[in-house]
């Protein structure tokens, strides 16, 4: 490996614990019925400027760093990307077994919600009254269903949606 | 037996000076001959599956042929033609032509085959007046196409209905309508019985392949068993289940793999791990290729089953006919969605005791009939089952009654991964880690960060109360661009070695019980010793490192499992959050860079940023050249900008993450990196998806 000198060159002005929370605009959403899944979860592109001739005086340059020696970074700041989610589930159903699956690997199929069980964060038969979950997510989801399941002939999922972009790192569900 | 002898086109063109002979096949074809029906059809066999295709309906006779095999010295078929009463052969054109065949006994034949050691036919027909003849079909023998009786049928007495030839020990073949296994000596007409091969009925066909596997096909059902005629007392194992028929004989090229890997794959396989019977050298459950009858929307066709764990699908491959909407839980019923295409027999297993075998007693459906569509199917979880994670495999096809192995001629197999829980237990999945480390702390490095790239894999099972009732890990070393010997280990904060119930343990490497013990000692909390040296396991493949140069692959993979279970109660929040404490150390007695005097060992641990070492590290090495560690603050592992040597991707599928092609700094390949650095993770999270690589400077899988 070669050794590379250590060039410091950009200033960090925010100082972070661990993983960090999401970082979004965090409208809480916190869903008590079934909702739909959120539109297109797309980031927003930023179309960058058009590129115009260098004005004479020029401001300040800034330092774009061009490799990793040039970073610089917070002394706290522990390079391990993760979210942490905390789901809040009340389960007011009849005493029926209710099924709970949390995944972000699902498509949406001819209007029904298609889920890699395989993948998913949490399945846990539902206890009765409330309870709460912490799950860390990887820092690249960017959305979550929760799929419930009355265990019976003929059921149908109720599906609950979770957004990076959108919603805050609690999420509390109502099964009714 | 009856010399009809009448008259056919074939058969006057056979005879005519002007018939333009048919050619011999091109190869040693892999696939068997079949020969059935009154008037004889010729079919194609795939012993692998028991597949049949029809090769010809008109082989230019109207009575049946018989006895046939397959000359390996000039590619033609010989077998013994009813209606002429004697030899006919068989070219690529599936047209018999009748040979003039002296000193005939008077009799049809229906037990032959060609010799491998010299170029002369042999038939034979029970009773004193007959027996077994060999027949020249060299033209240069002053004794062509003469038959001549070696051993008279009285001598000589078997009530077999086909022979084959061994390709290298030169003796033939055959089981009788007993199930008895004779090794016939054709020089001289002796008799030898190997075994009982356990199975009775009319054998009509039978066959050898390369390896000297014996098949054995029984006309009353078509099913189609392999015997290792060189094994002590052999037995008939079930292989595959193919058609039946009142009149069989077979015939194939001995010299031949049962695999034509020049042709396109058509069996589908599974690929849960070989101990369930995937392989085909294991017999392994493996279906035919038909349109029309599958599970879930994909099928794909393989020469061998990619056995777990060294399956090249990341995620579930054509594994997409069951959902298991819940996991399977003791006691209650589980609920899953099967999709199907065609109507069949579903049939599935679990390895509820996680053994490793699908045993009898766990099959949870048995010969479910179903139609096309999507089922919702209920079933019962056993109460005395193993919580954890187990295989399954799901079989469906027209055929009933099949096992949880071996061949069958439609439909498909499809092995999952499943999970098995107490009542109430949850089943906690963390997504993926991603561990790349640059191995040359306390000197810095190039920053490609593919030095050592472990995925890194883990769940829990969480009770009730709230309690982690097993932790499993499973990983795969993705990458290693690097010259020196690491190993890998993984530190559980606040769980001790007393705390791990060593009664439970399971530790696997590549798919086997691993050797080392997992647990090492001398330290606060456990360490669970993965590998005390990567380069063990791989190579770099003819490239300078494993998998991080463009182009370079290497068909050796290191992966592993863990599972541990507890001795305490501990609540799952004060247990340890993945991705935990993942460490590499200096593999012993390997020189690990100039800035240490001597190898430095086990005590080199290089951690992510911030970890304290453990109790085996050398803190004597912390403050070397650049590293600006401040051990008492817990500012660790990082240089004086703050650079770490270790980092943690967290990813959301199961797809490897592209790490930088050797040399390439994260950055170049990775241009976002920078502001999730200067950021402290809080903007870009999602860098390392590779909508955001320079796809020209990481490695692509």
């Amino acid at each position: 490996m070669k050794h590379l000198l250590l060039i410091p060159a950009v200033v960090m002005l925010v100082a972070c614990g661990g993983g960090g929370s999401d970082s979004s605009s965090t409208t809480s959403s916190s869903s008590t019925g079934q909702s739909t899944p959120p539109a297109s979860t797309q980031p927003t592109t930023t179309t960058p400027p058009p590129s115009t001739t260098p004005p004479s005086t020029t401001p300040e340059p800034v330092d774009v760093p061009e490799e990793t020696a040039d970073l610089v970074s917070d002394e706290a700041f522990d390079f391990v990307g993760k979210n942490n989610l905390t789901l809040a589930l009340n389960n007011n159903s009849d005493g029926s077994r209710v099924y709970l699956n949390v995944c972000n690997d699902f498509s949406t199929v001819n209007g029904k919600v298609k889920v890699d069980y395989n993948t998913c964060q949490l399945r846990t038969t539902l206890p009765a009254g409330s309870v709460e979950y912490n799950l860390t997510i990887g820092g690249d989801v960017e959305r979550l269903v929760a799929q419930v399941w009355i265990v019976e002939d003929g059921a149908e999922p109720m599906n609950y949606y979770w957004s990076a972009s959108q919603d805050s790192n609690s999420w509390s569900i109502v099964v009714n | 037996m009856k010399n009809q002898l009448k008259p056919t086109i074939a058969m006057l063109f056979a005879f005519s000076s002007c018939h333009v002979a048919a050619d011999a096949f091109d190869s040693c074809p892999s696939q068997a001959f079949l020969m059935q029906d009154t008037t004889a059809q010729l079919y194609g066999v795939n012993l692998v599956t028991g597949n049949v295709d029809l090769l010809s309906s008109n082989l230019g006779t109207n009575n049946r042929i018989n006895g046939f095999g397959f000359s390996n010295h000039d590619r033609f078929l010989y077998g013994w033609g009813y209606q002429h009463n004697t030899i006919v052969k068989i070219g690529n054109d599936y047209q018999i032509e009748p040979l003039a065949v002296k000193n005939k006994p008077g009799a049809n034949f229906f037990v032959g085959d060609v010799a491998l050691a010299e170029n002369a036919y042999y038939l034979y027909k029970k009773g004193s007046n007959y027996g077994l003849y060999r027949v020249s079909l060299d033209e240069n023998d002053d004794d062509y196409l003469d038959m001549k009786r070696v051993i008279d049928g009285g001598s000589l007495s078997l009530l077999i209905y086909d022979l084959a030839f061994h390709p290298t020990d030169g003796y033939a073949y055959s089981v009788d309508k007993y199930g008895d296994l004779y090794r016939i000596d054709v020089s001289t007409g002796s008799k030898s019985k190997v075994s009982n091969v356990g199975q009775r009925g009319t054998f009509g066909a039978v066959y050898f392949d390369l390896n000297g596997t014996f098949y054995i096909s029984r006309n009353q059902d078509g099913n189609i068993f392999r015997i290792n005629v060189d094994g002590s007392n052999p037995k008939a194992e079930l292989f595959a289940y193919g058609p039946s028929s009142g009149n069989n004989d077979g015939a194939r090229c001995a010299m031949a793999p049962i695999v034509d890997e020049s042709a396109p794959a058509t069996t589908d396989f599974g690929d849960a791990p070989d101990s369930y019977l995937t392989s085909l050298a294991n017999n392994g459950a493996r279906h035919g290729i038909v349109e029309g009858i599958h599970l879930g929307s994909t099928i794909d066709g393989e020469y061998d089953a990619h056995v777990a764990p060294f399956t090249d699908e990341q995620s579930n491959g054509d594994e997409d006919g069951v959902n298991f909407i819940t996991a399977f839980e003791a006691g209650l019923e589980s609920f899953m969605q099967v999709t199907v295409e065609g109507d069949g027999f579903l049939s599935m297993w679990v390895d509820w005791d996680q053994d490793g075998t699908f045993d009898d007693s766990e099959q949870l459906i048995v010969d479910k009939s179903l139609k096309t569509g999507t089922h919702f199917i209920f079933e019962e979880t056993p109460i005395d089952v193993t919580s954890g994670v187990t295989w399954a495999r799901v079989r469906y096809t027209t055929t009933s009654g099949v096992g949880a192995n071996g061949g069958v001629t439609d439909g498909e197999v499809e092995d999952y991964q499943v999970a098995v829980v107490n009542p109430g237990n949850s089943l906690v999945n963390n997504t993926p880690y991603f561990l790349a480390y640059e191995d040359n702390w306390p000197e810095t490095g190039d920053y490609d960060f593919n030095d050592v790239v472990i995925r890194l894999n883990s769940s829990m099972i969480v009770s009730e109360e709230n309690h982690v009732k097993k932790l499993s890990m499973s990983g795969e070393l993705t990458a290693m661009g690097a010259s020196y010997n690491n190993g890998f280990a993984i530190q559980l904060e606040g769980i001790t070695n007393e705390d791990i119930d060593s009664d439970t343990i399971r530790f696997k490497i590549n798919g086997v019980d691993a050797k080392a013990p997992l647990l090492e000692t001398g330290t606060e909390y456990a360490v669970l010793k993965v590998s005390e040296d990567l380069w063990k396991y791989v190579t770099a493949g003819g490239c300078w490192f494993y998998k991080t140069e463009e182009g370079c692959t290497s068909q050796h993979e290191f992966k592993f499992s863990i599972s541990l279970q507890f001795t305490r109660d501990v609540s799952v929040d004060n247990f340890p959050q993945a991705p935990y404490k993942p460490f590499i150390f200096a593999t012993p007695g390997t020189e690990h860079g100039d800035v240490f005097a001597k190898n430095p060992g086990r005590g080199l641990e290089i951690h992510l940023k911030n970890k304290t070492p453990t109790a085996l590290a050398d803190t004597s090495y912390f403050g070397l050249a650049e590293d600006a560690s401040t051990l008492s603050s817990g500012a660790t592992y990082q240089t004086e900008n703050g650079l770490p040597w270790a980092i943690a991707i967290n990813a959301s599928t199961y797809n490897n993450w592209l790490h930088p092609q050797e040399y390439v700094d994260i950055l170049k390949a990775y241009p976002k990196f920078s502001d999730f650095v200067n950021s402290n993770g809080e903007t870009n999270k999602s860098w390392f998806k590779k909508d955001n690589a320079d796809l020209t400077k990481v490695y692509s899988y």
